[in-house]
């Protein structure tokens, strides 16, 4: 497809998806877009933005340039005013000022959060909020493990060994006292 | 209304958890448990009052200048290795009552302890802890169940990270599920380090009534 076609076709999606064309237009447009993958991609992609500036009931727009300029051309449509030509400037600036119009709806509904995603994003945070009160409770319980075992250990030492690991010189002086008065009181 | 749906659930959730924290007997261990018993403090320090006067007989004992100051000498050294080995049972008997006092606490605790009461703890914290956990004690009895926590707190870290990708509710169900069996395991560990306590402190016991046995006056 040569740019000039593409061009032409892409400058008038906008009137095309809106009703706006006369029959001979809109079958040109048709039969140009069923042959380039590039047009029917961006007739695609216009149309997903206009589905969803319906589903927003155009409220949800962040400013009110696209809900004045689709109103407008609808207004113009339901009067019966066509365009004159197919170059009718009016209506190519309403359409063009619409593409925008609709297509920063389109990015904006695509990448701002939505309620779902938010919603989502809360239930994460505090899912991970949940994980990380779990090892702090973990940790807790380390500290008190080794708090028993060091009192264990102290208490091993202190009362002159038995079962478990001792070191050597743990013992308390009693058996090196009874080693120091061998043959005493014999 | 669908801006505000995740603050509202944020909302009933937290007052969710409040109400199920205060259903829930408290966290922590009772100050009564923590520490050494003090009947054993005491006995320990009679224990160290008795060794500083085995040192100075055993100081004492090669400047004897006859039989009978020698023989006086080893009498006071038995005795002591005697009174040493009756304040060892009683040293053990009492921290045996309480490392089994703790492990009576712990076994309930640790069935009713649940994710919420945690969570509340966590937020009255202020946050989790910051610094890691000094490195305990290597071997002994409570060693396997040390190792079994901090496995446990590894596969809690690898779960936050999978939370914070989670895309669907079911796979918050899901690690949810997950998180709760950790908290269960650590729990499981918890009271395995208080009973394998209990079971050391009964093995050294009955060591030291067999030692208090063979130090009984002849």
């Amino acid at each position: 497809m040569n740019n000039q076609a593409c061009e032409q076709v892409q400058a008038q999606i906008g009137e095309y998806l809106l009703g706006g064309l006369p029959d001979a237009e809109r079958e040109a447009i048709e039969s140009h877009v069923a042959l380039c993958p590039r047009c029917a991609c961006e007739l695609a992609d216009t149309r997903r933005a206009l589905d969803a500036l319906d589903q927003a009931g155009l409220a949800a727009a962040p400013t009110g340039v696209a809900d004045a300029v689709v109103a407008g051309v609808a207004d113009r449509l339901r009067q019966g005013l066509r365009p004159r030509s197919r170059f009718g400037w009016p209506l190519a600036v309403a359409a063009a000022a619409a593409c925008l119009a609709v297509g920063a709806l389109g990015i904006w509904l695509g990448t701002r959060p939505t309620g779902r995603d938010a919603g989502g994003q809360v239930a994460n945070e505090r899912l991970v909020f949940e994980a990380q009160a779990v090892v702090a409770h973990a940790r807790s319980v380390l500290r008190q493990l080794d708090d028993v075992k060091r009192e264990y250990d102290a208490i091993g030492r202190m009362v002159n060994g038995g079962p478990g690991p001792m070191k050597r010189g743990d013992r308390t002086e009693g058996p090196k006292v009874i080693g120091n008065l061998k043959g005493v009181g014999s | 209304m669908s801006r505000h749906r995740p603050v509202a659930i944020g909302a009933l959730l937290a007052a969710a958890a409040v109400l199920a924290a205060e259903a829930l007997p408290p966290r922590g261990m009772p100050e009564n448990l923590r520490g050494m018993a003090p009947e054993a403090r005491e006995a320990l320090g009679e224990i160290r009052k008795i060794a500083e006067q085995q040192r100075a007989l055993a100081q004492q004992a090669p400047r004897a200048k006859s039989a009978e100051e020698r023989e006086a000498i080893f009498r006071a050294i038995s005795e002591n290795l005697r009174k040493i080995a009756g304040l060892r049972v009683r040293i053990l008997e009492h921290q045996l009552a309480r490392a089994k006092a703790r492990l009576e606490w712990a076994k309930p605790h640790a069935a009713q302890l649940r994710l919420a009461q945690v969570v509340l703890a966590m937020k009255q914290a202020g946050g989790p802890p910051r610094g890691p956990v000094a490195p305990g004690p290597n071997g002994g009895p409570v060693a396997e169940a040390r190792r079994k926590v901090e496995e446990a707190i590894s596969r809690l870290e690898a779960l936050q990270q999978r939370a914070a990708k989670a895309a669907s509710d079911e796979e918050r169900r899901t690690l949810r599920h997950e998180i709760e069996k950790e908290l269960h395991a650590v729990e499981q560990q918890h009271v395995a380090g208080f009973e394998a306590i209990v079971s050391a402190l009964e093995e050294r016991l009955a060591w030291a009534r067999r030692q208090a046995a063979n130090q009984g006056p002849k």
